[in-house]
């Protein structure tokens, strides 16, 4: 669920930041930098305490998605714009000699060619964002690391559950791995660039 | 007679770099016209201020009647949706191909078609394949751009342009990134379009061959301005102008 925010939100920040409105640009790219180079714990406990003071009460799972999801949208969003920065301007003209339209130049032309490159670079950070989920139990949601706590609390026993919690991380990170490479297999073209 | 191009007194300048100088040009509809001249002189700047990918620093273009940058009513801003409706009688084929490799050629064919013009995918196909055909590539349709050779590459870009059925096309030096022996099946297209005269053709080209036997009307180009301009067999075989004679000749000692 964070992943899927944090992959949609980075593209949109990604692709406003080119955006030739220099408000746009420059807006996106302060709130970019601002969420990049603050703690994600800082974050978390932000919009925990903070935001229902605003008159927005979240639960915590919510709260808790949403801090994982925009601070890694903002990692996503640098990695998309290396992409899309990469496309030869070439490209781009030849989609104006065409007469496309800048939204379908975009999403027809140059995401598919931005995307399978940055693949790689975008499932490091997936990954990393799963191994970070173990910051949310400090907003009490109970994620896997919380729960084993629990169980050796209850069982007076913290070899096994813990154990037993960095094999399913280990696991479960090395099936997106594998997932992520299986995805760029799936998007080489054929005869090459 | 009915121009479809008119330039007057076009200028560009990238920062102090003056790189077109005053190019006035009326091309009649129907008209093939070679430029030739060395690197540097302004040829490609001319083809791409012809179809709006960047804009004049001086001097106004008027396409098939109509000028192509036209301010809006605030007096600030371009006009691009009338920049949008003027570009679409303009094609124009890229010296590196420009092809996009994640479609297959019928598919980089239908795109525009299909967004641009409307044109359901039924339509569209029948067209782009009508194109292909033409440029004697039929049989490559679901192939993508990696699988193709250069020559390949270019004919299918060529029909991706022709697909959208311009008055004016422009060719940019659309033979320099070929091997020698790829060069002929791209000139017999050329030539062929030339003599339907459907519409108008504007190719810069580094071929001196290319140039005698597609187009009726030879510019000179140097330096950002046009120093000669005739027919064809006059200009090369007998130039007006110092310049040219001494162009065509350098060409002549290189070749030998």
């Amino acid at each position: 669920m964070g992943m899927a925010i944090a992959t949609v939100l980075g593209l949109v920040l990604a692709i406003l930041r080119r955006a030739r409105n220099r408000w746009i640009s420059w807006c996106t790219a302060l709130v970019v930098e601002f969420l990049r180079n603050t703690p994600l714990l800082v974050q978390i406990y932000f919009l925990f305490y903070v935001l229902p003071s605003a008159g927005l009460e979240l639960s915590p799972l919510t709260t808790g998605v949403l801090a994982l999801g925009l601070h890694y949208a903002t990692y996503c969003s640098e990695v998309f714009r290396a992409g899309i920065e990469g496309i030869p301007q070439s490209q781009w003209d030849a989609a104006i000699a065409l007469n496309l339209g800048k939204f379908r130049t975009i999403v027809k032309i140059i995401l598919p060619q931005a995307i399978p490159p940055v693949v790689p670079a975008l499932g490091n950070y997936l990954v990393a964002m799963f191994k970070d989920t173990p910051m949310l139990s400090v907003i009490t949601v109970v994620e896997l690391l919380q729960e084993g706590k629990l169980i050796g609390a209850e069982q007076f026993r913290y070899t096994e559950p813990l154990t037993m919690i960095g094999a399913i991380f280990l696991i479960l990170s090395l099936l997106s791995a594998a997932l992520i490479r299986l995805t760029e297999r799936q998007l080489r073209l054929p005869g090459g660039k | 007679m009915e121009l479809i191009i008119r330039m007057k007194d076009v200028q560009k300048q990238f920062g102090s770099l003056s790189v077109l100088s005053g190019v006035t040009l009326d091309v009649p509809m129907g008209q093939t016209v070679g430029i030739i001249g060395p690197s540097g002189s302004g040829k490609s700047t001319l083809l791409r201020l012809l179809i709006g990918l960047d804009r004049p620093t001086g001097g106004s273009i008027e396409i098939d009647g109509e000028p192509l940058w036209l301010h809006k009513r605030n007096g600030k801003d371009f006009d691009l949706a009338h920049l949008r409706r003027v570009r679409a009688k303009i094609g124009m084929v890229f010296q590196q191909f420009n092809l996009f490799p994640h479609m297959s050629a019928l598919d980089n064919i239908m795109e525009a078609p299909i967004h641009v013009l409307g044109l359901d995918r039924a339509a569209a196909k029948s067209r782009a394949e009508e194109y292909l055909d033409m440029v004697g590539l039929a049989d490559r349709a679901s192939a993508y751009p990696g699988q193709l050779s250069g020559g390949q590459k270019q004919r299918v870009a060529i029909a991706r342009a022709l697909a959208m059925r311009p008055k004016v096309m422009l060719f940019d030096e659309i033979t320099s990134a070929l091997d020698p022996e790829l060069v002929g099946g791209v000139l017999a297209i050329l030539q062929e379009l030339a003599s339907t005269r459907s519409m108008s053709m504007i190719i810069v080209t580094h071929h001196m061959k290319f140039a005698e036997r597609c187009a009726e009307r030879v510019l000179f180009f140097d330096q950002g301005r046009i120093v000669e301009d005739g027919a064809a067999e006059s200009i090369f075989t007998n130039p007006v102008e110092d310049r040219t004679h001494q162009f065509l000749d350098s060409l002549i000692e290189r070749d030998a």
